[in-house]
């Protein structure tokens, strides 16, 4: 494959993404016609034409014919690249577009990182919280239970000692 | 024989343990850094079952969230089941797991899929609601506690959605 259908390539222009890392071209039958660029960098072994890409490409089962365009972010199929991958139908043929998104990747990692490490002191504080109240009843209880048994010892004492004296 | 292709999703709230379940299954590595997932981390394992047939399962581990977004929405066609995971040391999560199955049934249709009732070394933070989940089971949910940390219920849950699924 050395030129895109001038539907694809139009699509390629008109999205903002980075680099586009390789492409792949699969007929209406699911079998990959063609591809080119540099899938190792993906994580993905190299492929063979005219073969099924489902079988291939597990990610690709159930994703294909694609009737509209698909647009998968932020996909990682080897540990520490990510790409987004856009599935464009043209001509009955199927496009897959893979772009690099490693930097933006690491970049929103580190984002949501701290937006969940966040949310989960936030949530173990209120555990924390709530425990410690729990245990300020009891210890309330228990001084109760207690000050009612010395009222009650004192009491007794008193009336022994009254019985004794007088 | 072929084998069959089965794509599962991995979904729940942030933090519940999805990338543990699947790093458990597939690898049978535990960390207990808790590393945000933005996008989605694909994986495959070839499963045996009882029949002596195989499985081989694309395992889609979606970034965690109490609610489904257009862009995770994207990654859910396809489909052929999926593990609904709960974090058992904080009861929102269970809620949040009840409000993303009606919605990944809006978007995929009836699927099978399990509730899993994850952290399951963690006991004595354990804040489910054992009448919520008996309630469940009686409606025919299938539920399972499980532990990515020990392996408790790993393989099993994998296996009983694979024959839910054949």
């Amino acid at each position: 494959m050395t030129e895109f259908p001038i539907n694809i390539a139009k699509y390629i222009n008109s999205i903002k993404e980075s680099d586009i890392v390789a492409c792949l071209h699969i007929d209406e039958y699911d079998t990959l016609v063609s591809w080119e660029g540099n899938l190792v960098y993906l994580g993905i072994s190299d492929l063979t034409i005219n073969q099924s890409i489902t079988s291939q490409l597990g990610f690709l089962e159930g994703m294909l014919p694609a009737i509209d365009t698909i647009v998968l972010r932020f996909v990682s199929f080897a540990e520490g690249y990510y790409t987004h991958v856009h599935i464009v139908s043209c001509d009955n043929n199927t496009y897959v577009l893979l772009f690099d998104a490693t930097f933006e990747y690491k970049q929103q990692q580190k984002m949501q990182q701290q937006i969940n490490d966040l949310k989960l002191l936030t949530l173990y504080k209120d555990q924390l919280l709530r425990a410690l109240e729990e245990k300020n009843i009891n210890i309330k209880q228990v001084h109760k239970f207690k000050n009612q048994f010395i009222i009650k010892k004192l009491q007794s004492l008193a009336t022994a000692c009254k019985k004794k004296f007088y | 024989m072929a084998i069959l292709q089965k794509k599962i999703c991995m979904i729940g709230d942030f933090s519940v343990g999805k990338t543990s379940l699947v790093a458990k299954f597939v690898r049978q590595t535990f960390s207990d850094k808790y590393l945000t997932t933005v996008g989605v981390k694909i994986d495959t394992k070839l499963l045996k079952l009882p029949d002596g047939n195989q499985v081989k399962f694309i395992l889609w581990d979606i970034a965690g969230s109490d609610s489904l977004t257009t862009t995770t929405a994207s990654y859910l066609r396809g489909a052929a089941g999926f593990l609904l995971v709960v974090d058992g040391t904080r009861l929102p999560t269970w809620n949040s797991a009840l409000n993303l199955r009606l919605a990944v049934e809006k978007q995929i249709g009836s699927k099978p899929f399990i509730i899993l009732l994850n952290k399951a070394d963690l006991q004595e933070q354990w804040e489910m609601n054992e009448q919520a989940i008996e309630e469940k089971t009686k409606q025919g949910w299938k539920l399972l506690t499980t532990s990515a940390k020990n392996g408790m219920n790993v393989e099993q849950a994998f296996l009983e959605l694979a024959l839910l699924m054949t």
